[in-house]
């Protein structure tokens, strides 16, 4: 029988090809060395087990140091935050919503951070119903305990949003930049420095009626 | 020229070779030149003037020797050097770089495969406890209804007031549960279950435990009559839902 000669380029060849297949191993197991922003998004697919989701819109929010992906299926809507990192693409601040009924709108909010300093919120959703012309982001927050409540209220209107498969989606960013969020050992369900609450979308028609209203 | 220094002067132009390719080009180059030494042999030539003759025929060996170095680019081997680069970084990462990973992975396999080892009911006491046997899937996971109890434990209720405070029940259902992907070292998504008396009233539970394998307990208090609850899960458009009877417990 004739021996197989193994020349450099094949053995280099068949060491990648092996190197590349337990590296996608690895990948897939510990979720860790993402090479690509999108391997994230499946990450974060992974996570909340909604599927595989198409992209719907794309932004770079310097101000945290993250990719904002909003995307979507039939099924859920998925907004994430990438950054690259040593170690690959990472994707820490993610959210997640169910819209397999029939609701008129359907949306969620996002804090997203830097880990250090700055956060900023994110609202996101899908608009089912043709009349919904405006969506209202708002929020209560305070700096710190003492601080005064500070009601934060955006506003996005239907020729910002995206369509796509006849669907129509948005994404809003709220310009507040506030510290990140810290909570204080032992007192996680008080007011704790840079928390947000009272989130809520409204959906609003041309005449300014309220059509529906989501709390997140 | 002899057959040794011709060698020596074709080697000497292998600038990118590894010393296992350079002792595998002199074992070919030295073939050729004793196949041919032989062949003349035969014809008569004596050893001295077949070498000879061989070496002319074998040509210049600078140019043999440049020719043969360009057969040997430079990037499979950086690319093999690379490739053992990342596999050694894997193996260290297994190794050494996440021991609480891979206990929590090692467990996940152990766990999914072998059920109804580590049933975690989070009641005190238990008067009586089922094993169940029913599985269903939601997306790529699959989930396992383990067993089912009545016992008394706390139940984190909605308030009037808004907020959730622990209540304790002196007779509530359990069902324990655990989850896992369809791959072995698959990534379980968020599994969230919803237990349901027969007045409507719901306790839910989100799995937790590890990325390739979670669990957990759902409760909903029942009363004396109930013979059984519902176990809901839901997720993004999917929905399992059964009737689980209640076990029957001892006469006290």
């Amino acid at each position: 029988m004739k021996r197989r000669i193994w020349t450099r380029k094949r053995k280099a060849l068949s060491l990648t090809a092996v190197t590349l297949v337990l590296f996608f191993l690895f990948q897939y197991t510990y979720g860790i060395c993402l090479m690509h922003p999108v391997q994230a998004r499946w990450e974060a697919e992974q996570f909340y087990g909604c599927g595989s989701t198409e992209r719907i819109c794309h932004v770079w929010d310097g101000a945290v140091g993250q990719h904002v992906t909003l995307s979507s299926n039939e099924h859920a809507l998925l907004l994430i935050g990438t950054y690259s990192t040593l170690s690959g693409w990472s994707c820490r601040d993610r959210d997640a919503v169910d819209c397999s009924e029939a609701a008129p709108l359907y949306g969620g909010t996002l804090r997203l951070s830097d880990g250090a300093v700055e956060d900023v919120v994110y609202a996101y959703g899908q608009v089912n119903d043709a009349a919904i012309d405006k969506i209202q982001l708002s929020f209560c927050f305070a700096a710190n305990e003492t601080a005064p409540t500070e009601t934060h209220i955006y506003l996005t209107d239907a020729e910002d949003w995206h369509e796509h498969n006849g669907q129509r989606y948005f994404l809003l960013r709220s310009d507040a930049l506030m510290p990140a969020y810290a909570p204080l050992n032992g007192r996680p369900y008080q007011i704790n420095q840079g928390m947000v609450w009272d989130c809520t979308l409204t959906a609003l028609n041309q005449y300014g009626t309220v059509l529906a209203e989501i709390k997140t | 020229m002899n057959r040794t220094e011709y060698m020596e002067t074709l080697l000497a132009q292998l600038r990118r070779v590894t010393p296992s390719e350079r002792e595998a080009i002199r074992q070919e180059i030295d073939g050729h030149i004793e196949d041919h030494i032989c062949s003349l042999l035969e014809l008569g030539y004596d050893q001295q003037l077949a070498e000879e003759r061989t070496m002319a025929r074998m040509g210049d060996p600078v140019e043999a020797g440049r020719e043969l170095n360009q057969q040997y680019p430079v990037v499979w081997r950086v690319l093999m050097w690379l490739s053992s680069l990342v596999l050694a970084c894997m193996a260290l990462f297994i190794l050494f770089g996440a021991p609480d990973e891979d206990r929590s992975l090692m467990e996940a396999l152990d766990n999914r495969a072998e059920a109804g080892q580590h049933i975690f009911l989070n009641q005190n006491p238990i008067s009586t406890r089922e094993p169940l046997d029913i599985s269903f899937t939601v997306g790529d996971d699959t989930v396992r209804l383990q067993a089912i109890s009545i016992g008394s434990g706390h139940f984190r209720e909605l308030q009037e007031n808004g907020s959730y405070d622990s209540i304790y029940r002196e007779r509530m259902a359990s069902v324990y549960a655990d989850a896992y992907d369809r791959f072995p070292c698959g990534p379980v998504g968020r599994i969230e279950l919803i237990l349901e008396n027969e007045r409507g009233k719901q306790g839910t539970e989100l799995l937790t435990r590890s990325r390739w394998w979670k669990d957990g307990s759902v409760q909903v208090p029942i009363g004396p009559e109930d013979t059984y609850v519902t176990l809901i899960c839901k997720r993004f458009g999917e929905e399992f839902r059964c009737q689980l009877p209640l076990p029957k417990e001892d006469a006290p």
